[in-house]
């Protein structure tokens, strides 16, 4: 039998991850969302089953996947080597999937850089528990409209979650000193 | 015997005037007190939205300013200090369609001027720059009490400049609101306005005093209620009381503040803010009950 896959990369896999992810009813937009871009930032590239599933997840449209609902597949590091059907986890070929459309994940909310304010954060909870929190968020783009949003700098070398993480909280801790300096 | 209520801070354009005039009309419409406002900002808003133009004009040419009066009770010279006040002020009517009992001491362009005047009278009695600073405060502080026996709320618009008079107020005032636009700078101000009413030197030495026993409660004003701005509220409020009130951004609130010939009930004077000015009404009525009560 003539295993057809494809290698999905880029915003193709994140796409695919985001899709697939948010189909599950165990996810939050949220978390399914935090996955995404955890297996996005992780996983070079990704070979696939074909077809490709397609599930709309619009709370406003039923779901009418138009093609089979192929197993995830085993990632692959990017070496392009097919997965071992033995070893690789089998999950039986599930039935095209409808999620009634009360089941649907609601629309993620857009993203608040104002969610919560940094300074109060720093200064109620101490800048370790600041810290955990913003790489919580797990995504560079939100951490920098955070920053963007709070007035805190970002210096230019600062590079993935944790390097930006902080990186707010040193900027935050400059905002409180010169708060305190200026009272002085 | 009156409660006195300040309305200060060091920054500018923070709405002082229009929160002062705000309660002025509240204490004396809804709560049915006898009022009485002291403009002591020479920017003189307070008398403007009360007397209007030209009724603010009489007063001036009449010399019964509150300049006129505190060189003229610093020199023992006011035959009668009552004259200084002018009666049932204001463009607002109550309920029966009367003038309510709001009494205003207009403001003077040379509030300033006179308190240097103030202080070179008393430098002639000493030549200590602090005891000279001090003997001036203390005088005023009698000149603002004058009238307490007379009125159930004294309101004391101060002037962002913090002199004699302003800081003659916060040491008087049984209450002290502090109202602040939410953006950087109106914070910092708050931090060092709140250092002056409760007489510290360092936010560290401020941050002993509870929250709850502190003598100023800080009041969100012409809030948009935008992310940032709801940041800002809950950043100040980490370290001084906050009023829950807060004042909307609001065509109504400009509006209210427009001197009218003919006189309009307080809903109609306030509009769709009316609500807001009630609930400010309200949680600052009940604060002063409280601080008396303490």
């Amino acid at each position: 039998m003539t295993k057809r896959t494809k290698v999905l990369s880029g915003e193709a896999a994140r796409k695919y991850f985001r899709t697939l992810f948010a189909a599950d009813p165990g996810q939050t937009p949220a978390s399914a969302s935090r996955l995404a871009d955890t297996c996005v930032r992780e996983i070079a590239e990704l070979r696939v089953r074909m077809p490709v599933v397609a599930i709309r997840t619009s709370s406003h449209a039923a779901v009418t996947p138009t093609k089979s609902l192929t197993p995830p597949a085993v990632a692959s590091a990017g070496d392009g080597a097919e997965p071992d059907p033995v070893a690789a986890p089998q999950s039986t070929p599930a039935a095209p999937q409808q999620m009634p459309a009360a089941e649907l994940p609601p629309p993620e909310p857009a993203f608040d850089p104002f969610a919560f304010s940094l300074i109060v954060a720093l200064r109620r909870d101490g800048p370790v528990a600041l810290l955990a929190r913003l790489i919580a968020i797990g995504d560079v783009a939100r951490l920098h409209d955070i920053a963007k949003a709070q007035h805190v700098g970002i210096p230019a070398g600062a590079d993935g979650v944790a390097a930006i993480a902080a990186a707010i909280v040193a900027g935050t801790e400059r905002r409180v000193a010169h708060r305190e300096a200026a009272a002085s | 015997m009156a409660q006195f209520l300040a309305v200060a801070n060091r920054k500018g354009g923070v709405g002082k005037s229009t929160i002062s005039v705000m309660l002025a009309h509240a204490f004396a419409v809804w709560g049915g007190k006898r009022v009485l406002l002291m403009d002591l900002d020479s920017q003189c808003n307070a008398s403007l939205i009360l007397q209007g133009g030209e009724g603010w004009l009489a007063a001036r040419k009449a010399h019964r300013t509150i300049a006129d009066y505190f060189l003229d009770v610093f020199d023992e010279a006011a035959e009668n200090p009552r004259e200084y006040l002018v009666h049932r002020v204001g463009d607002v009517r109550d309920m029966s369609g009367k003038a309510p009992a709001l009494s205003l001491l207009p403001g003077s362009l040379l509030l300033e001027d006179m308190q240097g005047e103030l202080y070179l009278k008393e430098a002639r009695q000493s030549k200590d720059p602090e005891l000279v600073s001090s003997r001036v405060r203390g005088r005023l502080e009698r000149m603002l009490r004058r009238f307490e026996g007379s009125y159930d709320i004294v309101l004391l618009d101060c002037a962002p400049g913090l002199l004699f008079a302003a800081l003659a107020a916060l040491k008087t005032a049984d209450l002290v609101l502090v109202p602040f636009r939410p953006d950087y700078v109106s914070q910092l101000a708050v931090d060092r306005v709140a250092l002056l009413i409760e007489s510290k030197r360092t936010g560290a030495d401020l941050a002993e005093i509870p929250l709850d026993m502190r003598r100023y409660a800080c009041l969100a004003n012409a809030m948009r209620d935008t992310g940032r701005e709801r940041n800002i509220y809950d950043e100040i409020s980490l370290d001084h009381p906050m009023l829950a009130s807060r004042i909307p951004m609001s065509a109504a609130i400009a509006d209210a503040f427009d001197y009218r010939d003919t006189a309009v009930t307080i809903d109609d004077k306030y509009g769709d803010a009316t609500p807001a000015v009630r609930g400010l009404y309200e949680e600052v009525a009940s604060r002063l009950t409280l601080r008396l009560a303490a």
